[in-house]
């Protein structure tokens, strides 16, 4: 038997198919011949090959399919109410649900993060709003007010760091102002003649703050005052505490005094009938008395026969966070004999940024910002050492040192004067 | 195609009518393509049967196809042909008929003298799967060339290429055959 080329086969096949005669391809390949014979005749044989199913058995074969497909289906009619029915009607309920309480979560979550301008914020303010309508405790709504208040704060300052332009408001309390600079909760805003207020709201002041953002600057639109500023900072401006040993010192005193702030030193009139008494001058002598020029006379003629050399050393540490700085004990320590009385007085400390008047005080590198608001204004210096027998050199040395620390808009000082005025008589 | 995608849809709701189309278009196609792999028609018969009833497994799971059942039924055909297969694995090796043709015939009548009984079946055992597959959708069921190609997801080509080795192999056996007849009449 001879092995064909699988190729002439296969071209014989496709020739044939095609309709060429068994012996035409013979004569094509004559020395396959006898192959390709017998290759064609199988196929040929492949070809007419029917094989028929039985018709009975073709019915038989219905009549099963069709029986079935009818039990089939009245199982699916009983099957309706099924548990199994009913989970496939259930499921994708269940699964939109799922999904859209998924989503939802993640949505809240996503929105905890937005800012003014986001396409979140506004499901923000939503989900605050309602957190408040839910809650009923006054001290919880109080609390969550605070709360939400402080992110108000926290959004403002994060969209000035992005440059948007977008409305912000907030409440907080004003930190400083320095002309158009205004420092609220923290917040640097520009106010300008546009801003619309509803009366003064001074360092201290509690207010509302409406404005909008541009290029990493708040310009207000209103400031509306919530709490103005507590009462006590003004009555404590009346105090004299730090400013008496100022005016004592001859001749810091002369170059202080021609200065527009004179007026808020006028303590000094007081002085000539409190020498003894210093730490006992009322504050409401401040306002009556005429200013500078009387202190003139009276530290003139002290300083002829004793000589003496009071060094008022006074530190005046303030640690004042709260509003009003009493500096009403003034100790003078050490040897202070015969009638040489340090009346220092040193009351009614404003703590208002300004040191004006009279006063010598040596504001330390610690008052920076708006935040250290001494107001030193009625120092009343020696003006007990007059007339104790003529020939008194008294070398006023009254070093006082406020050491800031002065932080907010006032409060409740805490005033540590550690006056110490140690005094020599060379007599 | 859009007939009998209107078939299907009502298939699926079980119609009794549409699944007796169903039926009567393809039980003829089904059954010559699995009688060419089997040895008997009654098991033929009953192989034919079970596609039909997988099918309606598959209309009531929804995993039933949506456009055309002709490729569908050919692979149900073909997975029902292998568990058949599988169940028969130890009948698998088939004697080849005993009757001796007569060698003084031409190459026709020997040809149809072997396959004529039920040798065909064991001569086909000896092809490959594809080769097999290929004979019994060109020549059972029925597809040309292009259909079978795409049922089988193979080029025209190479479907080409495999009838006419399994054609081959078939001749050859058939040669060697006839071969061993006459040198046991000789």
């Amino acid at each position: 038997m001879k092995i064909v080329q699988e190729q002439i086969l296969f071209d014989c096949l496709e020739q044939f198919e095609a309709g060429v005669s068994v012996e035409a391809l013979q004569a094509k390949y004559p020395h396959a011949a006898e192959e390709i014979e017998k290759f064609l005749a199988v196929a040929t044989h492949l070809q007419q090959r029917r094989l028929q199913p039985s018709l009975a058995a073709k019915q038989q074969s219905q009549k099963l399919f069709l029986q079935q497909a009818s039990q089939l289906r009245s199982s699916q009619r009983q099957a309706w109410f099924s548990w199994r029915h009913l989970r496939r009607m259930l499921f994708p309920v269940v699964s939109l649900a799922m999904v859209t309480v998924l989503f939802g979560v993640t949505f809240l979550f996503a929105s905890a993060s937005a800012l003014p301008g986001d396409l979140l914020y506004n499901t923000k303010r939503w989900v605050e709003s309602y957190q408040l309508e839910q809650t009923e405790n006054a001290t919880a709504v109080f609390s969550l007010n605070m709360q939400l208040n402080q992110e108000r704060v926290r959004e403002a300052k994060a969209v000035l760091r992005t440059n948007e332009a977008v409305e912000v408001s907030f409440e907080g309390r004003v930190n400083a102002k320095q002309g158009s600079n205004w420092v609220i909760a923290g917040v640097p805003v520009q106010v300008n003649e546009q801003t619309q207020m509803d009366g003064y709201a001074g360092v201290g002041a509690i207010v509302l703050v409406n404005g909008r953002t541009h290029h990493g600057h708040l310009y207000a639109s209103s400031i509306t005052i919530l709490q103005d500023v507590p009462a006590t900072t003004t009555t404590s401006t009346a105090t004299p505490t730090v400013t008496m040993t100022a005016t004592a010192t001859p001749t810091s005193t002369m170059t202080n005094t021609p200065t527009p702030t004179t007026p808020m030193t006028p303590m000094v009139s007081a002085t000539p009938t409190a020498t003894s008494t210093p730490t006992e001058t009322p504050t409401a002598t401040v306002t009556a008395v005429p200013p500078t020029p009387t202190t003139e006379p009276t530290s003139q003629p002290t300083a002829v026969v004793n000589d003496n050399d009071d060094d008022n050393g006074n530190d005046n540490h303030n640690d004042n966070s709260g509003s009003s700085n009493d500096n009403d004990s003034n100790d003078n320590g050490g040897g202070n004999s015969g009638s040489n009385d340090n009346g220092n007085d040193n009351s009614g400390d404003d703590n208002g940024n300004e040191n004006a008047g009279d006063n010598n005080n040596d504001n330390g590198s610690g008052n920076s910002g708006g935040d250290n608001g001494n107001d030193n204004d009625d120092n009343d210096n020696g003006g007990g050492n007059s007339g104790s027998g003529g020939g008194n050199d008294n070398d006023n040395d009254n070093g006082n040192e406020n050491d800031g620390g002065n932080s907010g808009s006032g409060g409740d000082g805490d005033n540590d004067n550690g006056n110490d005025n140690g005094r020599r008589d060379d007599d | 195609m859009y007939d009998e995608m209107k078939l299907l849809h009502r298939a699926r709701s079980l119609d009794q009518d549409a699944l007796a189309e169903v039926h009567n278009r393809y039980y003829n196609s089904i059954y010559r393509y699995i009688a060419f792999r089997v040895n008997d028609a009654p098991t033929a018969e009953d192989l034919t049967s079970e596609v039909f009833l997988r099918l309606l497994n598959a209309l009531r799971d929804k995993t039933a196809p949506q456009n055309t059942l002709r490729g569908w039924l050919y692979g149900v055909a073909s997975r029902v042909l292998k568990e058949h297969y599988r169940k028969k694995k130890r009948d698998r090796f088939t004697l080849l008929h005993d009757d001796i043709p007569s060698t003084e015939q031409g190459p026709h009548r020997q040809v149809e003298d072997i396959l004529q009984n039920e040798n065909l079946q064991a001569v086909m055992q000896g092809l490959t799967e594809d080769q097999q597959n290929v004979l019994a959708l060109r020549f059972g069921y029925g597809m040309p060339i292009q259909e079978v190609a795409d049922t089988m997801g193979k080029s025209e080509g190479s479907i080409k290429m495999l009838q006419a080795r399994a054609i081959a192999a078939i001749s050859q056996r058939i040669m060697l055959q006839g071969a061993l007849f006459q040198g046991a009449s000789a």
